[in-house]
């Protein structure tokens, strides 16, 4: 249906430009919402002011839009996009609808990471976190490699299977490492593996933002060889793509991805798996345009989500990974149901 | 009994086509999970033939088709085109001179047909090389070349058998290769599409090797027969050479009389029915089964 309007060039342009024109008017307006009062035109106000305007801004309105709601905003814009990014690409190169960052044991190597700084090693909530969380997914990460980049058999399988094993392997150790540990230490662990935006601030934006940057720039030079993939591996073979390594370089780079933005934002899980789905069934295949597609869904997916996390219980926030996890499930199942009834 | 025969023309055989030849099999052996698959395959593709792989299901077919676009990595022996071993090359410049077209390719995702036939430039072009005109315009002639224009936007998974081939010849047109590999390009297609396919393949003006399950396709069409049996290459000659009653006796084991097509002169085979009559009682053919 959507691909048969999709052949219109009107459509094309108007469905465009609205996703576009929402992509820049959501920040602005996500950073309106929380719990200091704050209107569109503050935040309006604000930017202008930081840029040098001449605009009339309270100190401490201007404090708060620049210092903690836009940065958060952002990081919620990257972390959304890097996900569903990841999601994607392991998507294509597996050819498999179930495949996601997660799957392949990033959070459970992260949470491992993590609770070994925090119940182990007894550090707080420190720069160690982020740390610990990003050596234990490259952890697991290096696992899953070692068990599926030797050619031969069934790699996707192997892979599979391997993030599968390798994830209930580092939540036996962290449940243990939880269940011997103070209770102060389990909630602060709780905490993070649930996901946050809070700790967003303008000094430690550039490195997820780097990265997944870079990684689209490199997902895109390989668009073509990814296209190849989704016509069969032997087909790609013939094409002269190494489909073996093609495989273990895009899962290291979504790896790498993946891995930042849990150490930034802690575990949020689905969006990878969901919104890869959500755009290939609006716009089709064409790796080239999903991919963008994906990166802009994902981003204003979660700059609403978090905006939802902070206003649906009065004076409290709500974990993100709580509500990407609920609200994406559900939604996942009714396009599911509608897909079945239309049989597709 | 008709061992000495076989051997002396095989043997004349390689000797005249090694000079100058395209491809160029010497003694391959490959094996999977320790099973012989393959063994002692010699043989020699001259540029501008077409050469049909022919034998019975599971006589290896399939898998020495593999070896040669470089999936099945042979255990012993050598694969060599224009003298140049395919193994001592990368997969993308072997991609710019072998083309494949496959039997089936499932799940597409949805791609379009013309994506499809664009893939064929995927060898030509390194990470981050985008498409220019000409590229373009060589896609559009080769969906033009298969006849497929009117339906160049259509998604792949919804074209009819047929129209897949094609597509995939188109592929193969805009991959420019100097061998075209075809596995079975002809199964399960109504025999107005196996023999467009067929044409269109041979009008290509590369070298082509196509597995072929039809022999009288196989014949009509190729100037040069491989036939596999049992992982061997027991026959290889022309269809006139290759194809007797008795090799079909033998490999195939049906009963069949041959004569001369009228259009092209070439075997023709009339097969012979009834090979369950001990059990009935009503043989008809005069075919009994011992």
């Amino acid at each position: 249906m959507t691909e048969l309007l999709w052949r219109f060039p009107m459509f094309r342009v108007s469905a465009i430009t609205a996703l576009v024109i929402i992509a820049l008017l959501s920040p602005m307006l996500a950073a309106s919402f929380g719990a200091a009062q704050i209107e569109f035109a503050d935040v309006w106000r604000a930017t202008c002011a930081q840029l040098g305007g001449g605009c009339d801004i309270s100190h401490i309105k201007q404090k708060i839009i620049i210092d903690i709601r836009l940065p958060r905003v952002l990081l919620a814009f990257i972390a959304g996009a890097g996900l569903a990014l990841s999601g994607a690409v392991l998507q294509t190169v597996t050819r498999n609808p179930l495949a996601d960052p997660y799957l392949f044991g990033i959070s459970s190597g992260a949470s491992f990471g993590a609770v070994m700084v925090i119940a182990v090693l007894g550090l707080g909530a420190t720069i160690a976190l982020p740390m610990g969380a990003f050596v234990g997914s490259a952890l697991s990460v290096a696992l899953v490699v070692a068990m599926s980049s030797r050619p031969g058999g069934n790699q996707i399988e192997r892979m599979l299977l391997a993030g599968v094993a390798i994830s209930f392997m580092f939540s036996a150790v962290t449940s243990l490492a939880l269940y011997t540990s103070e209770p102060s230490a389990t909630a602060s662990v709780l905490f993070w593996t649930l996901g946050s935006f809070t700790r967003a601030s303008w000094d430690t934006l550039w490195l997820p933002l780097l990265i997944t940057g870079a990684s689209l720039v490199l997902f895109l030079g390989f668009a073509r060889q990814l296209n190849a993939v989704l016509a069969g591996e032997e087909s790609a073979r013939t094409l002269g793509v190494d489909v073996a390594k093609l495989r273990i370089g895009m899962l290291l780079l979504s790896s790498l991805i993946t891995a930042t933005l849990v150490a930034y934002c802690g575990g949020i899980a689905f969006v990878g798996l969901m919104i890869p789905h959500l755009v290939r069934m609006l716009l089709g295949v064409n790796v080239m345009r999903n991919l963008l597609a994906t990166c802009l869904t994902g981003g204003l997916f979660m700059v609403w989500i978090d905006v939802l996390a902070r206003k649906l219980l009065p004076d409290q926030e709500l974990p993100v990974g709580v509500i990407t996890s609920a609200l994406g499930s559900l939604f996942f199942l009714i396009i599911l149901r509608r897909r079945a009834s239309k049989g597709i | 009994m008709q061992t000495s025969t076989r051997t002396s023309q095989r043997q004349s055989q390689s000797a005249n086509a090694d000079a100058d030849s395209l491809l160029k099999v010497e003694n391959l052996h490959w094996q999977a999970d320790a099973r012989a698959i393959l063994e002692h395959i010699s043989f020699a593709i001259a540029p501008g033939s077409f050469v049909g792989l022919i034998g019975p299901n599971g006589a290896g077919k399939s898998s020495l088709l593999r070896c040669l676009y470089r999936v099945n990595r042979p255990t012993q022996g050598r694969i060599q085109l224009n003298g140049q071993d395919i193994w001592h090359s990368s997969a993308r410049e072997i991609a710019c001179q072998i083309a494949v077209v496959l039997q089936e390719t499932t799940g597409n995702f949805g791609l379009r047909l013309r994506d499809v036939v664009r893939m064929g430039l995927t060898p030509h072009k390194r990470a981050f090389e985008f498409d220019s005109a000409a590229d373009l315009a060589l896609v559009d002639d080769a969906i033009d070349q298969v006849g497929l224009t009117a339906l160049a936007k259509q998604p792949f998974d919804q074209l009819s058998g047929g129209e897949k081939q094609r597509a995939l010849i188109a592929r193969a047109i805009v991959q420019r290769p100097k061998l075209l590999l075809m596995d079975e390009p002809t199964n399960h297609l109504d025999v107005r599409y196996q023999i467009q396919v067929l044409e269109l393949a041979k009008h290509l003006g590369t070298t082509v090797l196509s597995s072929i399950h039809d022999l009288n396709l196989a014949s009509a069409f190729c100037d040069q027969l491989l036939l596999l049996n049992q992982g061997e290459l027991v026959e290889q000659g022309s269809p006139d050479q290759v194809l007797t009653e008795a090799t079909l006796a033998n490999v195939f084991g049906v009963c069949s009389s041959i004569d001369r097509h009228p259009d092209h002169g070439h075997p023709r085979i009339t097969y012979h029915y009834g090979y369950r009559s001990g059990d009935h009682g009503n043989n008809s053919s005069g075919v009994s089964d011992d």
